[in-house]
C-alpha cells in the first residue's frame, strides 16, 4: 500500500512540479480554467502541459476555490458548545473560501478513541484536528507525512520562518526524518502552571510579594514557612494532580524530570551533546529534599499525592491551604468558588531554582492536525495540495486565525486602526463581557478548541484578562527560555526496545520519588537507589538514546 | 419450645446482621442523594452527610430540562427492552441442550463456549467485524447484537436446567410432546428465577453500558442515555475551556456526579422489585404433584 | 470441530446426533453467532506473533514468533504484576466466596417477606455506584482527616495513610470489592435456593433438624450445583481484575502490591507495536485461566460429582 502511493506520488509530483513552479510567487494565481476540485489520481495524470489554479491561495492570500469543495473532517465536539449546523463559522468559512466540511462528528469525551478507530482501521476522515500525540499513528501508515508537502503552504512557512520554529519542529521529527503532524504554533511559549496563592493571607502574614517574580523554590519556602507560622494550619500546599504538576514545574528547575514531564527521565546535555539519565543524579537528590523538606515541616500535605483533585480544591476553597497548583483559566474558576469572600488569588511565576530561572514551558507547539492517506489516495496530489493550501490558510493565516477566534468583522467584532480587536458588547467570551446573553462559542461557533488555537502572541493575549496578560508577562519577561532537547529518533524497533526499558525503570523512579519525599524511604538510602536505577537499565537506555542520537544527528542540524 | 426461644434469639442476631448492613450499604447512597441536592458550598465545604445542606435542585433542573436527556432515556429503554429479549431469548435457547448429560456432543460445545470466556479478539478486530463487515455502525444491531449472548449467562442458565427434576419431562414425554414442547411449555415455566435473574443481568449490563455506544453510534440522538451522562461527568472533571463561569456551571460541576448516578441506578434499582416476584420459593411443590 | 467423530467410532455417535437431532437444532443458531461474533475476531490474536504497528492490517505484517512472549516474560515488573494479581484476586475469593454463601443463607432466613425484599434490594445498591464515586469515596473515608483514622485517633493511634502504603492496598481491594459486591453476588444463590423443594425442609424440619442443620443438609446440597459452578468459574477468572477499580485507587507509593496484569499492561501503553504486546500478554493470561478453570472443573467433579462439563 505504502509503496504504491510513494511510487504514484512520485510521478505526479513531477506533474505537478510544473504547476506548482507556476504558481510559486506566493501570490495572486490566474483563475484558469475550471476544474473539479475532488478529481482523482487517474485525471490528474494525464494532464501534462501546465495545469492553470483553480483556486486562489498564497501567503496572505484568501484561499479561494472556484468550484465548491467537500472536504471530509474530524470534529471535536465540547459539549460546553455543542455542534450546530447553522453555526455563522460554517458559513463564514463557506464564504471566503467555497469550502465545506463533511464531519465526522464525536464527542469530544470519545475523540481520542474514535480517531484511533477510524485511523486504524483505514477509514479516516481527510482532516484530523485535535491530535495531542501523533506518534502512535506513524507505523500503520494511515498519515501522510506531512513534512513532505509544507513547502506547499505559504502561510505555514511564513509563521515558521517568522517565530524560528524550526528548532521547536524537529521535536516532531520521527525514525525517518520527516513528521506527520501539522502543530499548532505559537510565536511566544504560554504561561502554564504554577502555583495559585492566596494573595491576602501571604501577605498578611508578612511575605513581601514584590519580589515574587525572581523567587526561587528556597524564597517560596520561606514565604510559606510564614504563612504556616501566620494561620497555625495544618498544612500550607495540599497539592492536585497528584501533585504531578508541581513536581513537573520544579523539577525543571533542578535539571531532573518528575510528575508529568517524567518522560523518560532524560536530559540533553548541550555542552557534551548527549544524553544523561537525570534522576539519580544528585541533582535528584536535591531535588527530592527539598520536597522532602516541605513534608516533613508540615508545608507540604502528603496526601497531595494520592488524594483526589476535589479533596485538595475542597481544602483551597475552604481556606484550610494556600496554595495549590493551577494554570490561569483555573485560577479565574477558582476565585468564584471562594468561601471566604475577600480572598485574593494570585498566581506567582514559577520559582527558579538551582538551574536558573528557566522557563519551564518551552513548548510552543500544540495539538495540530494529522492528514490521512485518504485524502491522498481520493484527491489526487493535486487536489491533495489544494486541501493542504486551504488548512494552511486557515489555520495558519491571520485572517484565517482571527477568523476562527473572533468571527466576522462588523458582525461579531470590531476593529480599530492599530488592529486591536473588540469583541461586540453582546457577545460573551471567556470572562470578556460577562454579563453579555449570547455566546461566541455555543450560539456562533467561533472560539471553539477545532479551530482557533495557535498564532501571534497578540492574539493570544487579545484573549486574556488583564490578570492572565500580567502572569504571562511575568513569566516571559523574567525566565530564561530553555533549549529544546532533540527528539531521540528511533525506528519503530528500536522505539520498542526503548519503551520496554523505559516504562518499568521510570515506574521504579516514580515509586521511589515519592517515597523519599514522603520520607517513606530515608535519604540516606539514596545512593542504593542511585545503584538500583542502574541495574533497572537507566545505563542501558542511555547508552542506546546516544547511539541513536549519534546516528540521527546530521538529520537534526548538530 | 426449645426452639421457638432460639429461633427468635437466632431472628434477633439475623435483624442485627442485617440493619448492620443495610446501614453500611445504604449510608452512601443517602449520602450521595444528600450531596446531589446540596449546594456547591456544602459539598465543598465537606459539610454533608445524611441529609442535604441549602437544598438546590439545580443540577436535577439543568440536566432533566434538556429534552436530550429524556430522548436518550427512551433510547436506553428501547435498546434495554430489545437487547434483553433477545439476549434472554438466545441464552435460553443454547443453554438448554448444554443441560442435558445424555448429549454426548456437549463435552465439546461447552469448553466451546466457556473458551470465548478466555479468549477474545481485541478492539479493534471486533471493531472491524461490526463497524465495516457487518456495517451495523449507528444502529441498535450493534449495541444488541455483539454481546447478546455472554458465555457466563449460558453457564448459569445451563446448570440451572440441569437442576430440574427429570420426572417432569418424562411424564411430558409420555405425553407426547416433543422436545420443542416440553422447552417451551415444561422448562421455562419452571425456569422463572434463572430468567428473572439473567434478565436483571442483561438489563443492568445494558443499561450502564456506554462504550459500545462510544464505538459505534455516531448520531447524537441514537446516545443510550449512559454515554450521555458520563460525558457530563466527564465534563465537570476536567477545567473548563469555556469562558464565563457563570454561577451555573460551580453548582453543577460540584453536584453533577452524584446526581447523574442517582439518575441512572435509581430506575434500574425499581426494576428490581418486578423481578423479585419470580424468586419466590416453593414453586416446585405444584409442579411436581401436578 | 467434527474431530471427535474420528476419534470415537463413527456410527454410534451419528446415530446418536440423529435421534437427538431435535435438540441439538437449538444451537444451530447460537453456535453461528459464537463463530461470528466470539471466534471470528480472535483471529486477530496473530499479531501476538507478528508485529502489529497500527493501520488497518489487523493481522500484522510478519511473523516475529515468540518475541513479544519473551518481553514480558524477561520482565521483572511484569512478574510482580502477576504475583499481585494472584494475591489479590485469591483473597477476595477467599473472603467474597462464603461471606456471600453466608449472606445468602441468612437472607433466606428472613421471616418477614418485606423486609426480605427490603434487605435484597439495599444490599443490590453499592453494585450500581460507579468506581469512579466508588473509589472517590474510599479515599475520602480513608484519609488523614477521614472517618477510619478519626475512629484511629480515639483509641490514640496515629493517623494511617492507608491509600500510600502497600501493606494495606490488598485490604482496601478486598474491603471494597466486599461492600460492593456481596449483595449482588447473593442474587444467584437466592435464585437456586427457590428451587429447593420444601418438602425436603419439612421432612427435616420433622427430623428435629436446627436451622443450621437445614443450612448444610438441604440448602447447600439444593444449590450445590450453582455453588460449584460459580466457584469454578471464578477459580479460572483469577488472572482477571478490577481493572477500573486499582487504576482509581493505586499510585506509585502503592505499585508494588497494587499493580496487576492489566494495569501494568496499561501503563505500557498502547502504542505502536505495544498493540501485539499486550495481546500476547492476553493470551498468556487466557491460557493460565483455561488451565485454572479445568483444574477446578475436574477437582469439582471428582469431589462433589456436579462440574461444568
Amino acid at each position: 500500500m505504502k509503496r504504491f502511493s510513494r511510487a504514484m506520488g512520485i510521478i505526479l509530483s513531477v506533474m505537478v512540479v510544473l504547476s506548482v513552479m507556476a504558481a510559486c510567487s506566493g501570490n495572486n494565481n490566474g483563475k484558469g480554467n475550471n476544474k473539479p476540485a475532488e478529481s482523482n489520481a487517474a485525471t490528474n495524470a494525464t494532464q501534462s502541459e501546465k495545469p492553470a489554479e483553480d483556486y486562489a491561495f498564497g501567503e496572505d492570500v484568501t484561499f479561494h476555490s472556484n468550484e465548491p469543495v467537500k472536504y471530509s473532517m474530524m470534529y471535536s465536539d465540547h459539549e460546553a458548545y455543542p455542534y450546530k449546523q447553522d453555526w455563522r463559522l460554517w458559513s463564514a468559512i463557506k464564504e471566503k473560501t467555497n469550502v465545506q466540511f463533511d464531519l465526522a462528528i464525536t464527542a469530544r469525551t470519545e475523540y481520542e478513541n474514535q480517531k484511533s478507530l477510524l485511523v486504524n482501521s483505514g477509514d479516516a476522515p481527510y482532516i484530523i484536528p485535535k491530535t495531542y500525540e501523533e506518534g502512535a499513528f506513524v507505523a500503520g501508515g494511515q498519515i501522510v507525512p506531512i513534512s513532505d508537502y509544507v513547502q506547499y503552504m505559504p502561510n505555514y512557512q511564513k509563521a515558521v520562518k517568522n517565530w524560528g520554529m524550526e528548532e521547536d519542529l524537529k521535536a516532531k521529527l520521527q525514525a525517518d526524518g520527516k513528521y506527520y503532524v501539522l502543530p499548532g504554533m505559537w510565536e511566544a511559549p504560554g504561561g502554564g502552571y504554577s502555583y495559585i496563592i492566596r494573595k491576602d493571607i501571604f501577605e498578611k502574614a508578612g511575605v513581601d510579594l514584590s519580589k515574587e517574580a525572581t523567587w526561587t523554590y528556597e524564597d517560596f519556602y520561606a514565604a510559606m514557612k510564614k504563612v504556616k507560622e501566620f494561620t497555625g494550619k495544618k498544612y500550607v500546599l495540599s497539592d492536585e494532580f497528584k501533585g504531578e504538576s508541581t513536581l513537573n514545574i520544579a523539577a525543571v528547575e533542578y535539571g531532573v524530570t518528575a510528575g508529568w514531564g517524567k518522560a523518560n527521565g532524560m536530559r540533553f546535555n548541550h555542552n557534551t551533546n548527549q544524553f544523561e539519565f537525570a534522576d539519580n543524579t544528585q541533582d535528584f537528590k536535591d531535588f527530592v529534599s527539598y520536597f522532602n523538606k516541605l513534608i516533613t515541616e508540615g508545608i507540604m500535605d502528603p496526601e497531595s499525592f494520592t488524594q483526589e483533585d476535589d479533596a485538595a480544591k475542597s481544602k483551597f476553597f475552604k481556606g484550610d491551604t494556600f496554595v495549590i497548583n493551577g494554570n490561569y483559566q483555573l485560577l479565574a474558576d477558582y476565585q468564584t468558588k471562594m468561601e471566604d469572600p475577600d480572598a485574593q488569588l494570585y498566581m506567582i511565576t514559577q520559582p527558579g531554582g538551582p538551574k536558573g530561572q528557566l522557563m519551564v514551558e518551552t513548548s510552543r507547539l500544540e495539538n495540530g492536525i494529522m492528514i490521512s492517506q485518504n485524502a491522498l489516495k481520493d484527491l489526487g496530489e493535486e487536489g491533495f495540495i489544494k486541501m493542504l493550501r486551504f488548512v494552511d490558510w486557515l489555520w495558519y493565516s491571520d485572517e484565517g486565525q482571527t477568523l476562527s477566534l473572533w468571527g466576522v468583522e462588523g458582525e461579531t467584532y470590531t476593529k480599530d486602526a492599530s488592529g486591536n480587536i473588540t469583541l461586540n458588547p453582546d457577545i460573551t467570551y471567556n470572562g470578556m463581557n460577562p454579563t453579555a446573553t449570547k455566546l461566541l462559542n455555543a450560539d456562533y461557533g467561533f472560539g471553539g478548541g477545532v479551530f482557533a488555537y495557535g498564532g501571534t502572541s497578540k492574539l493570544r493575549m487579545s484573549k486574556m484578562t488583564d490578570g492572565e496578560k500580567d502572569f504571562v508577562s511575568r513569566v516571559l519577561n523574567n525566565r530564561e527560555p530553555r533549549k529544546l532537547a532533540p527528539p531521540i529518533m528511533g525506528t519503530p524497533d528500536e522505539s520498542e526496545q526503548l519503551n520496554l526499558i523505559s516504562k518499568p525503570l521510570m515506574d521504579f523512579v516514580s515509586t521511589m520519588t515519592l517515597k523519599f519525599i514522603t520520607g517513606q524511604e530515608k535519604m540516606e538510602n539514596f545512593d542504593k537507589y542511585v545503584d538500583q536505577v542502574k541495574a533497572n537499565g537507566s545505563d542501558r537506555y542511555t547508552q542506546m538514546a546516544n547511539e541513536i542520537f549519534g546516528k540521527t544527528k546530521s538529520l537534526l542540524g548538530y | 419450645m426449645k426452639e421457638t426461644s432460639s429461633s427468635r434469639i437466632f431472628q434477633g442476631i439475623n435483624a442485627l446482621i442485617m440493619t448492620l448492613v443495610v446501614f453500611f450499604t445504604l449510608y452512601p447512597f443517602v449520602y450521595l442523594i444528600a450531596q446531589s441536592f446540596s449546594s456547591e458550598a456544602a459539598v465543598y465545604g465537606g459539610k454533608v452527610s445524611f441529609y442535604p445542606v441549602d437544598f438546590t435542585a439545580l443540577t436535577y433542573k439543568v440536566i432533566l430540562s434538556k429534552p436530550d436527556f429524556f430522548h436518550y432515556y427512551g433510547n436506553t429503554i428501547l435498546y434495554a427492552a430489545v437487547g434483553t429479549l433477545i439476549a434472554v431469548t438466545a441464552t435460553s435457547v443454547m443453554a438448554y441442550p448444554l443441560s442435558k448429560d445424555k448429549l454426548r456432543l456437549n463435552k465439546f460445545f461447552i469448553p466451546f463456549v466457556l473458551f470465548t470466556m478466555y479468549f477474545g479478539g481485541g478492539l479493534i478486530p471486533n471493531y472491524i467485524l461490526v463497524a465495516k463487515t457487518l456495517d451495523m455502525r449507528d444502529t441498535i444491531w450493534a449495541l444488541v447484537i455483539p454481546g447478546a449472548i455472554s458465555a457466563f449467562n449460558v453457564i448459569l442458565m445451563k446448570t440451572f436446567f440441569a437442576s430440574l427434576p427429570n420426572e417432569l419431562e418424562e411424564s411430558a414425554k409420555v405425553d407426547g410432546l416433543d422436545v420443542y414442547g416440553i422447552f417451551l411449555r415444561i422448562t421455562l415455566p419452571l425456569s422463572k428465577p434463572i430468567l428473572a435473574t439473567i434478565t436483571l443481568f442483561v438489563i443492568v449490563g445494558i443499561w450502564n453500558s456506554w462504550f459500545d455506544a462510544s464505538l459505534y453510534i455516531q448520531s447524537k440522538e441514537k446516545w443510550p442515555v449512559a454515554l450521555y451522562l458520563r460525558q457530563v461527568i466527564e465534563t465537570a472533571i476536567s477545567p473548563t475551556e469555556i469562558g464565563a463561569s457563570s454561577e451555573q456551571a460551580n453548582q453543577i460541576a460540584a453536584t453533577v456526579k452524584s446526581a447523574a448516578m442517582v439518575l441512572t441506578s435509581l430506575p434500574i434499582i425499581c426494576i428490581y422489585p418486578f423481578v423479585q416476584k419470580y424468586f419466590v420459593q416453593g414453586m416446585m411443590i405444584g409442579s411436581v404433584k401436578g | 470441530m467434527e474431530g471427535s467423530s474420528k476419534v470415537f467410532e463413527v456410527s454410534p455417535l451419528w446415530k446418536h446426533v440423529r435421534k437427538e437431532w431435535k435438540l441439538y437444532s437449538f444451537l444451530v443458531l447460537p453456535i453461528i453467532y459464537f463463530l461470528i461474533f466470539k471466534y471470528a475476531p480472535m483471529i486477530g490474536n496473530v499479531i501476538a506473533f507478528r508485529k502489529y504497528r497500527g493501520g488497518p492490517d489487523f493481522l500484522g505484517t510478519e511473523w516475529v514468533g515468540l518475541q513479544y512472549f519473551k518481553m514480558f516474560m524477561k520482565d521483572p515488573t511484569f512478574w510482580r504484576a502477576f504475583t499481585n494479581n494472584l494475591v489479590l484476586s485469591i483473597s477476595y475469593l477467599i473472603v467474597r466466596f462464603p461471606l456471600t454463601l453466608i449472606f445468602a443463607l441468612l437472607i433466606n432466613e428472613i421471616r418477614r417477606l418485606k423486609l426480605k425484599k427490603f434487605v435484597q434490594t439495599v444490599s443490590y445498591l453499592p453494585h450500581f455506584i460507579s468506581m469512579v464515586i466508588l473509589a472517590g469515596m474510599v479515599k475520602e473515608m480513608l484519609s488523614a482527616a477521614g472517618p477510619i483514622n478519626a475512629l484511629l485517633g480515639h483509641f490514640g493511634v496515629e493517623p494511617i495513610a492507608f491509600i500510600s502504603l502497600p501493606q494495606w492496598f490488598p485490604t482496601i481491594y478486598v474491603t471494597s470489592g466486599i461492600w460492593q459486591g456481596l449483595g449482588w453476588g447473593t442474587i444467584l444463590y437466592l435464585a437456586a435456593m427457590t428451587g429447593i423443594n420444601t418438602e425436603l425442609y419439612e421432612a427435616a424440619r420433622i427430623d428435629g433438624a436446627s436451622r443450621l442443620r437445614l443450612a448444610w443438609h438441604v440448602t447447600i446440597p439444593g444449590i450445590l450445583p450453582t455453588i460449584m459452578t460459580l466457584l469454578v468459574l471464578d477459580i479460572g477468572g483469577i488472572m482477571g481484575s478490577n481493572f477500573e477499580k486499582i487504576l482509581l485507587l493505586y499510585n506509585p507509593l502503592t505499585y508494588e502490591s497494587a499493580d496487576v496484569i492489566s494495569t501494568y499492561v496499561y501503563r505500557m501503553g498502547i502504542t505502536g507495536g505495544n498493540f501485539s504486546y499486550a495481546t500476547a500478554v492476553g493470551l498468556f493470561e487466557g491460557v493460565i485461566g483455561l488451565i485454572l478453570v479445568t483444574t477446578a472443573n475436574t477437582i469439582s467433579k471428582k469431589t462433589t460429582k456436579s462440574s461444568l462439563w
